[in-house]
């Protein structure tokens, strides 16, 4: 049976926090999809008036 | 007297109205409550209570006539970057008529020790069925740690096995599942349309259920349990239901396991191309649903300290989905009927109901659409029309009221008389109970020889009316007590490899 070296463990962290860190883009995503939104939002209102 | 007693009634039968409007306006809801939890993910989510693990892992493959793709898949989980002398492929051939048995023998003489042919003589009883014979065998030996379940079909990207077991080293979780991706080489319509069904109900949902602390299914194609986990409900899968995954899932976290999506593992599956056996598929799995809802009776609604599956906001999504036609027909009942009594009021509510549902419908698809950038780009215009044609200009005409009368009726010299505007607004009221019924239509017309009109039908009343419609009959089915045998999706392998 294969021993897990140090370096095995070391690569499995850090890519770990990689797709972690990926997470975060969730929100700068959030916010481009609501600012088109706003954006259309604003263009009805104009449309409106 | 009379006439107050007729304000009386009028006065509740607006109040009933607008509650079944207002009813038919939950499932936008509960789809705006998904989307604004999703971005708490970046910081709730499970990465740090994952670390380095690698368990022996048995993987399971039910296989009943899968001799066009089970070779495909069984190398590909042999090149799976994970240690080799760590993972076991356990074949179950479900009395297979086909060349699947020759086929997997060949490959476990090629890989001895490693994959195994499991040959169960009766088959036909279901794949929940055909996992247990696999599952009881892999249990009565202590080697396997986790054991990976999934469909002979899907290839497993290189990294996802190892993605998946990280999570399990965290012993509260039972159970893993990954991001299932249409990958077919010969996309047509539907498999768009699917690829980003998946991206908004996996990439983005369940995100929100890994939040909320509740998966509502863990996907058949890929799941990854631990030993524990699989023993603590009773070492099978259960059988009771057609929506095996999902009982599994279940009775994981009725037993206070953790289930955990991780979004970056993937694993491509194929789709199906046609209307037909799309339904079939789904009939099953929106039977299924409707038998779990009425197994776990007693679980809706009612928090517990064990688990998170009677919360109020998992409950709400979860019967947004099962209800949603039903609450789709009520919502065009309220309208209607406040257009036969009150025209006015009927359009002030249609015109907010419409306008909650576009900016839910904007916001959810550009946010979903990045989420998978590739399915995104590659089936942008599935994801605009997700909803129809019919629903994209109900919800542009919420938004920009008067764009009939000014751009339509008003170059041509025309305007509405009053029957012709009662007739206009009637229709735009119907619009979700005519949009399943055109769903139904496309299944139909799929089968002539102007076959090519329900790819037209499916972008005009939309993908969504389309399952809407699907759980319709799935209702009708379990009323009815039809028939409930398990049948097979079929697949060719037009996976991409």
């Amino acid at each position: 049976m294969s021993e897990p070296t140090r370096a095995d463990a070391v690569a499995a962290q850090r890519e770990i926090r990689r797709d972690a860190r990926r997470e975060l883009l969730l929100i700068p995503k959030a916010g481009l999809a609501l600012l088109i939104v706003v954006a259309i939002v604003v263009l009805r209102e104009l449309y409106l008036r | 007297m009379n006439a107050d007693w007729l304000v009386v009634l009028d006065n509740v039968l607006v109040v009933l109205l607008v509650a079944f409007v207002a009813l038919g306006t939950v499932p936008v809801l509960a789809t705006a409550f998904q989307f604004v939890v999703l971005p708490f993910h970046s910081v709730v989510n499970h990465y740090g209570r994952a670390g380095f693990y690698r368990p022996n892992v048995a993987v399971i493959v039910p296989a009943w006539n899968e001799g066009l793709v089970i070779a495909a898949s069984i190398d590909r989980l042999l090149k799976l970057d994970y240690p080799q002398d760590r993972l076991r492929i356990y074949v179950v051939d479900d009395a297979s008529t086909d060349d699947t048995p020759d086929i997997v023998q060949a490959k476990a003489r090629e890989h001895p020790g490693q994959v195994f042919h499991l040959r169960r003589e009766k088959g036909g009883e279901g794949k929940a069925h055909t996992l247990n014979h696999g599952i009881s065998l892999v249990l009565a030996e202590p080697w396997a740690e986790a054991i990976l379940i999934m469909d002979a079909d899907v290839i497993f990207a290189i990294d996802s096995l190892r993605k998946m077991t990280r999570h399990l080293a965290d012993p509260k979780v039972g159970a893993v599942t990954a991001y299932i991706a249409e990958g077919s080489a010969d996309r047509n319509f539907l498999t768009r349309f699917i690829g980003i069904e998946y991206v908004m109900a996996q990439l983005a949902s369940r995100r929100t259920q890994n939040v909320l602390g509740a998966i509502a299914c863990l996907a058949g194609g890929a799941q990854l349990h631990s030993r524990e986990n699989l023993e603590a409900i009773g070492g099978r899968i259960p059988t009771g239901t057609l929506a095996e995954d999902t009982m599994a899932t279940f009775e994981s976290q009725l037993r206070g396991r953790r289930m955990v999506f991780e979004p970056h593992a993937i694993v491509l599956a194929e789709e199906p191309r046609k209307i037909d056996a799309l339904w079939k598929q789904r009939l099953r799995w929106a039977r299924g649903n409707v038998q779990v809802t009425k197994h776990y009776k007693r679980l809706w609604f009612r928090p517990s300290r064990v688990h998170r599956l009677g919360s109020l906001s998992f409950g709400l999504i979860w019967f947004s989905i099962l209800l949603l036609p039903v609450l789709m027909v009520l919502a065009a009942v309220g309208l209607l009927g406040l257009l036969l009594l009150h025209s006015d009021l009927a359009e002030f509510v249609f015109r907010i109901m419409w306008i909650s549902a576009a900016v839910v419908f904007l916001f959810s698809v550009l946010f979903a659409v990045q989420l998978d950038p590739r399915t995104g780009l590659r089936s942008w215009r599935e994801a605009i029309l997700f909803q129809g044609v019919g629903s994209l200009l109900l919800m542009i005409l919420a938004v920009f009221p008067g764009l009939v009368e000014l751009f339509i009726l008003a170059p041509l010299g025309l305007e509405f008389t009053q029957w012709g505007r009662f007739a206009w607004m009637a229709a735009l009221y119907l619009w979700g109970p005519v949009a399943m019924v055109g769903a139904w239509l496309a299944r139909l017309i799929e089968r002539t020889p102007v076959g090519w009109l329900a790819r037209v039908l499916l972008y005009i009343v939309g993908y969504g009316s389309l399952l809407c419609a699907i759980t319709v009959d799935s209702y009708v089915k379990e009323w009815r007590g039809a028939d409930a045998s398990w049948s097979k999706t079929e697949k060719v392998g037009r996976v991409l490899g």
